[in-house]
């Protein structure tokens, strides 16, 4: 097979590959070193991007925010939801405000314009004696045949279709001229026309040449979308066209299912290469992986290879306290943010290099970052410390534990390498200790977990207080290891509340939970060293926020 | 879908009859809603223009749209997706008009805010920070038909089914436009750091 294409990565990483390709690609990221770096990038950067577009602007700003809607309502005078149809049109604007605003402006210009193309080509309709061949160009056109010598200007038909299928805004239902200003698509606002009006205008351009012919004028297509198409070369028409013949359905594979390929042996010290492989490139990547034995034999020669260069293998494994392994750790090499790597079910990540003095940074909600200055020795065995990790998203990252060589010495390049990946086998969950528990306490647990994921979804501290609320609730049908595990998850999401919008009675309330915790958790839990951990931390965090 | 469950869990009505109450002019149904829906649309519209001015107008101003049209709204629907539309229509307009007049810039404010959840080592802040920076202005260098279907997914975890119906486009077009957004915010990405992965 031939290395996994950028749209195949993209739905792989949305969990939305079809059934039919998922087998095919889940076969060949087992085999194939460089796909699973390429994946493991992908997801580690939508990671990343999360993070950098995440804000919460806090409590405060939510709690006025409606009275503001309806200041603002009041203001513009939009009329009540069953009475205005059309907002503007509500608020009297006359059709000379419209005409001279920017959209009217704009929507005036491409009129006029197609109003004067189409009488200049009336005029020379006429003028050629009525042949419509005035507006084709002569296909001895020379700038003609070099319009078609250029990769961007494909067949027409291609050209017609592209802005279509990647149309930028929403296809409004009406596009009549008279097309109000604001708000014609069902309650949307502002369907914009600009795109679609000006195709036809830019189309009936002329130019006239060194033989005094009119040909039409082609615009290039802008340099992204030339790039895009050239990457998008013939292996990847295959995919676009069955994915046509059978798009994404309902359903869609478990988002498990892309990482747990990751599974599969890191192994080489080879950099990421920056173009996504093409065709050209398919008998290399059948020489990487024919099978199995083969890709594990191939690998470690490549390891033998890195070793006598002198280079790190930049690989190791992520496990916590326990020895578990940490899947979808963020791993990356601080102040190179091209070098990131994302571990797999079994705790283990690859970079694309790894260098003496290099410092690498661990991130993984739910537990403690680790900051680590590589040495001599390249593979890395990180131990994070879980900071309130029985929380179904921790949990997701929790694996069984493998064999004991792994627990104990992580992964190892050169000698304790895995097998390839086996899906079923690396993503098998943590025991839920919850299970064997009455049928409303799991109810109640249930709720409990999903208040919390949506609380730490949306990042609201009122609502991560709400889910600690729903996990005290849990307390009071519990006894035992349970009742302590409970009593964590609600410790840690007043924590991240606090955390979120620190306020005196969030403090006063972690506080107390947090002796509360302290006093009756047994000491050999790994729970209790965290938060002894947290009990340390809030009394200068208390100096210097909540003075 | 789960966001609208655990949503309507905590409050007595759900979305339905919240709407439903909406259009008959009942305000305070309206201010629920408001109030169910304002941390998502706010969360999308900040991801799509990066500052909170921005942010804070088109989130506003995407409930006053949804009060003037909700009597169009088709009882039944979800509504997150209604919402959404809202949102990405506004940004987009915003985008055209700041194209138009570049004397406002269109380039992201970087905030120094906090970040949520970190209360680890200050130098980890700071490469963190960083990266951050520079992946939120080189998501603002993407096509904002690219950066919509990057937010409602990434941030908005929206499937693929919720955003072909946010933004009026086929499931495969999505699909296309989320595989070249990556693409091109990873080449940004190089692009920018001069690395060659």
């Amino acid at each position: 097979m031939k290395h996994l294409t950028d749209e195949q990565l993209s739905a792989l990483l949305d969990g939305a590959l079809p059934a039919t390709e998922l087998a095919a690609c889940q076969a060949h990221l087992a085999g194939c070193d460089m796909c699973r770096a390429r994946l493991a990038d992908a997801d580690a950067l939508e990671d990343s991007l999360e993070q950098s577009l995440a804000h919460d602007p806090g409590e405060a700003y939510f709690e006025s925010f409606a009275d503001r809607v309806a200041a603002r309502i009041a203001e513009q005078g939009a009329g009540s939801a069953a009475s205005s149809a059309r907002p503007d049109r509500a608020s009297g604007r006359s059709l000379w405000g419209w005409l001279v605003s920017p959209r009217g402006l704009a929507m005036a210009g491409s009129t006029a314009a197609l109003v004067l193309v189409a009488g200049l080509a009336w005029v020379r309709f006429h003028e050629r004696g009525g042949t419509v061949s005035a507006f084709r160009a002569p296909s001895s056109s020379p700038l003609d045949s070099r319009l078609r010598e250029q990769p961007g200007s494909a067949a027409p038909t291609d050209q017609k279709t592209e802005p279509h299928a990647d149309a930028p805004l929403p296809a409004p239902p009406a596009l009549g001229a008279s097309a109000p200003p604001t708000g014609s698509f069902d309650g949307s606002p502002t369907p914009i026309h600009g795109a679609r009006l000006q195709a036809p205008a830019r189309m009936r351009e002329v130019r006239r040449n060194e033989n005094g012919e009119d040909v039409p004028v082609r615009r290039p297509a802008p340099a992204a979308e030339t790039r895009t198409r050239d990457e998008a070369a013939t292996s990847k028409l295959g995919m676009m066209k069955q994915r046509a013949a059978a798009p994404a359905t309902g359903s869609a594979p478990e988002q498990g299912a892309p990482t747990a390929a990751l599974a599969a042996p890191p192994t080489s010290a080879k950099r990421l290469p920056a173009p996504a492989p093409t065709a050209n490139e398919a008998p290399a990547a059948r020489s990487l992986a024919p099978s199995s034995t083969e890709g594990v034999a191939h690998a470690e020669r490549e390891m033998d290879t890195s070793a006598s260069s002198q280079a790190l293998a930049p690989c190791g494994s992520v496990r916590d306290s326990r020895g578990r392994a940490v899947a979808g750790a963020q791993v990356v090499v601080v102040n190179d943010i091209t070098r990131t790597s994302r571990t797999g079910p079994d705790g283990s990540f690859c970079l694309p290099r790894l260098e003496r003095g290099d410092v690498v940074s661990v991130l993984r909600v739910g537990y403690d970052p680790v900051r680590i200055t590589v040495g001599d020795t390249s593979p890395l065995a990180v131990v994070m410390e879980p900071v309130g990790t029985l929380g179904p998203e921790a949990s997701k990252g929790l694996v069984a534990p493998g064999a004991p060589s792994a627990l104990t010495h992580g992964f190892t390049s050169g000698t304790t390498k895995p097998g390839p990946a086996t899906p079923t086998k690396a993503s098998a969950p943590v025991p839920d200790p919850y299970a064997a528990l009455p049928a409303n306490v799991r109810e109640a647990v249930a709720v409990a977990r999903e208040a919390a994921r949506v609380a730490r979804r949306d990042r609201s501290a009122d609502a991560m207080d709400a889910a600690a609320l729903r996990w005290d609730a849990v307390t009071a049908l519990v006894t035992g290891a349970v009742l302590h595990d409970a009593r964590f998850q609600a410790l840690s999401l007043r924590r991240e509340a606090l955390s979120a919008a620190p306020t005196s009675e969030r403090l006063t309330r972690f506080q107390a939970d947090l002796d509360r915790f302290l006093a009756q958790a047994p000491h050999n839990l790994p729970e209790y060293a965290t938060a002894q951990r947290w009990k340390t931390a809030v009394e200068p965090k208390n100096k210097a926020l909540y003075r | 879908m789960n966001r609208e469950a655990g949503r309507t869990s905590d409050a007595g009505l759900d979305d339905a009859a919240l709407v439903a109450a909406s259009q008959k002019g009942d305000q305070a149904a309206f201010g629920e809603l408001v109030r169910r829906y304002q941390r998502s649309v706010h969360r999308l519209a900040w991801s799509l223009t990066r500052n909170s001015s921005d942010a804070d107008d088109l989130a506003q101003e995407t409930f006053v749209r949804a009060w003037g049209a909700i009597g169009r709204f088709e009882t039944g629907s979800p509504l997150y997706p209604w919402l959404a539309r809202i949102v990405t229509n506004l940004a987009f307009s915003l985008f055209r008009t700041r194209r138009r007049r570049p004397e406002t810039s269109i380039e992201p404010l970087v905030e120094a805010g906090h970040q949520w959840g970190t209360d680890d080592d200050p130098a980890d802040h700071t490469a963190r920070d960083e990266h951050h920076a520079m992946l939120r202005e080189c998501f603002g260098a993407l096509a904002p038909e690219h950066q919509a279907v990057l937010a409602l997914r990434v941030m908005q975890d929206l499937s693929y089914e919720e955003i072909a119906s946010t933004l009026a486009i086929p499931i495969g077009t999505v699909m296309s436009r989320l595989s070249r957004a990556r693409t091109d915010l990873r080449r940004r990405l190089v692009e920018r750091t001069g690395g060659t992965a």
